[in-house]
């Protein structure tokens, strides 16, 4: 049964495999050249977003065939006949397309240390699509074990997607903006508060550089009131009714730090940042990983029950 | 065999494909062992019934059991004792025959892959070929083949010789023949060649205009069918104790087939024996006459249609 899951889907397995050995080619090109001079610097931008692309672009071509190819060329009327229920037969093919997903996302992710390496973090902080600061969502989405989420929600999406509309095509094209959807609804909302952030306040209200905060993904920073570490109810981080008195203080030019803590003093404010610091990191992975996969799970569900009441 | 009930067993069976009916009100009862054929015309839903039966679509309506059970139940166990050919012969086309064998045997307990190598090396198909490259009849030999080495209770099979030259056929028939007898298989099978079914069914079941017209064994068909020839002009769609199926006149003469339970004793009509063919024909014919209320010249037709084509231009 292993083999005949395995064959039926080899040929879109072999295709992915083939986009990322090609892509795998590419970077050991482009990562080998700029290693030593900033010439491909473009390209170095144009793969890290290939590799934010990849995980679920690749989960949603693995899965969207599953059912759809052979509900479109009607080897589900033969496989559905032979001795072997619908589900088993759903089971086999969605373990060995799942196992192959993740293997692919995490071999991506081996050439993306790699090559991380290879071209040296600062070229590619200075391409601005790497910040080399791990918690911070440019290289969180790349990084750890998140990915390997991404892609298996992204298979189950193209199963499930691929047993309504039965057009492995059009599974594939609907999956593209519902996977987007839901990465960016994770990532602009959901995760910052998937763990209590940490809070970080300064008398100043000039002077951030503290490491844990550099090191982390700041979410908000603002003036607060002095016994506020985060705006009253029903006000946002962007609240500023209070700070006038504080502008009005700092009005001088030049104002040294010392001049700024004491207006912010007067004004009975202090500087609050509220940041996810690194330490957050490997909870935020797993909470995020564990999202994906729960998401990835109800639609291997809902993919299971719609095999059960199949009609046509 | 397990059980000795009918093989399959359908109550009011129905099936609805958005607005119309594939299928309306099919009731029958086959017995087990049987060779038993559907026939009927274009769209008269053999091949919903087929496939209600193998459990791929679901009835609108009504009840069908299969070996004892529904077929929507889907345990492994009651799918290995049937075996399905589409109508469309679905096989992965990037598999060599071997690889199909293969998959075969995987998923299916009671594979006999000595079978299945042995009939396609009688049909001179060789196992290296890819799939998608054999003709449409090969491509339908393997098919064929994958669902004889299920070695099923219940064989249901969509037009089975559809694509077969004639000698493949008469193989056909002669394996079909020689399973029933060796396994006891029970054979539902659908076809529009009547007449190469005449000879191995003992069963028939007549589909038209979406509903079951017939079924029964093949000696009670022939039984209680009767060609009626007699003068023009004394057609009547009520004959005393009969049902009129179709009425042909041709000149002076009519013809009719009618359904009649007694003996017809009316001199103004001669009595004939009709075959399973004749039977079947007239039964497609009340089925196109009720569809089709005005057919017109052939000369009229051609003519329009190349208008139409001209106008399309």
């Amino acid at each position: 049964m292993t083999w005949a899951a395995w064959r039926v889907q080899r040929s879109q397995i072999i295709a992915a495999m083939g986009v990322v050995l090609v892509f795998a080619l590419w970077l050991l090109i482009s990562g080998v050249v700029t290693g030593h001079s900033q010439t491909f610097k473009y390209w170095t931008d144009a793969d890290i977003y290939v590799l934010y692309a990849l995980p679920g672009v690749l989960g949603l071509a693995l899965g969207a065939p599953l059912i759809a190819s052979e509900c479109s060329l009607g080897t589900n009327r033969l496989a559905w006949t032979q001795s072997v229920t619908r589900i088993r037969w759903l089971a086999f093919k969605f373990l060995v397309g799942g196992v192959v997903t993740a293997g692919i996302v995490i071999i991506l992710g081996f050439l993306l240390e790699w090559w991380t390496g290879a071209v040296s973090v600062s070229a590619l902080t200075n391409s601005g699509g790497f910040s080399a600061v791990r918690v911070q969502p440019t290289d969180f989405d790349l990084t750890g074990i998140v990915a390997i989420g991404y892609a298996l929600f992204a298979f189950s999406l193209g199963v499930a997607l691929g047993a309504v509309i039965r057009r492995p095509g059009w599974a594939f094209a609907l999956g593209i903006p519902i996977f987007a959807a839901a990465r960016i609804v994770v990532q602009g909302s959901l995760r910052a508060h998937l763990v209590a952030p940490a809070i970080f306040t300064n008398l100043t209200g000039l002077s951030l550089s503290t490491l844990a905060v550099n090191r982390g993904w700041q979410l908000h920073s603002t003036l607060l009131p002095a016994n506020r570490l985060s705006p009253p109810p029903g006000r946002t981080w962007a609240w500023s009714d209070y700070i006038k008195s504080y502008d009005v203080c700092r009005g001088k030019p030049n104002l040294s730090n010392a001049g700024a803590a004491h207006c912010a003093a007067l004004s009975h404010l202090h500087f609050v940042v509220q940041y996810q610091p690194d330490s957050h990191y490997w909870a935020l992975q797993g909470i995020e990983t564990a999202i994906f996969l729960g998401l990835g799970l109800l639609l291997l569900g809902l993919t299971v029950m719609k095999l059960k009441s199949w009609r046509t | 065999m397990s059980s000795s009930g009918p093989a399959v067993e359908t109550m009011g069976l129905g099936r609805r494909y958005r607005r119309t009916w594939g299928l309306r009100d099919c009731t029958f009862a086959l017995p087990q062992g049987r060779v038993a054929a559907l026939v009927g015309p274009n769209g008269a839903g053999k091949s919903t019934l087929l496939r209600m039966l193998a459990g791929i679509n679901a009835p609108s309506e009504g009840t069908v059991t299969v070996l004892g059970k529904s077929p929507r139940t889907q345990s492994a166990d009651a799918l290995s004792r049937t075996a399905y050919l589409d109508q469309d012969r679905p096989l992965y086309k990037d598999f060599r025959v071997e690889e199909m064998l293969r998959f075969g045997r995987e998923l299916n307990p009671r594979w006999d892959n000595e079978r299945a190598r042995r009939h396609l090396e009688e049909l001179r198909i060789a196992q290296a070929s890819r799939v998608g490259q054999l003709s449409g009849g090969q491509q339908a030999q393997v098919a064929l083949t994958m669902c004889l080495a299920k070695r099923p209770e219940l064989l249901l099979l969509d037009e089975p010789v559809a694509a077969l030259d004639p000698l493949a056929r008469e193989d056909l028939m002669q394996i079909l023949l020689q399973s029933v007898s060796d396994d006891g298989t029970t054979v539902l099978l659908s076809s529009h060649a009547v007449s190469d079914l005449a000879t191995i069914c003992d069963y028939v079941i007549i589909l038209s205009s979406s509903r079951v017209q017939f079924a029964g064994e093949l000696d009670h068909v022939l039984g209680v069918h009767r060609i009626l020839v007699g003068p023009a002009g004394s057609v009547s769609t009520t004959l005393d104790g009969a049902t009129v199926i179709s009425s042909i006149t041709a000149g002076r003469q009519s013809t009719m087939l009618v359904r009649a339970e007694q003996p017809i004793i009316d001199p103004s009509w001669e009595v004939f024996e009709p075959t399973l063919d004749e039977i079947v024909l007239a039964y497609l014919r009340a089925d196109a006459s009720a569809t089709e209320t005005q057919i017109e010249p052939m000369s009229r037709r051609r003519r329009k249609s190349r208008n139409s084509k001209r106008t399309v231009q």
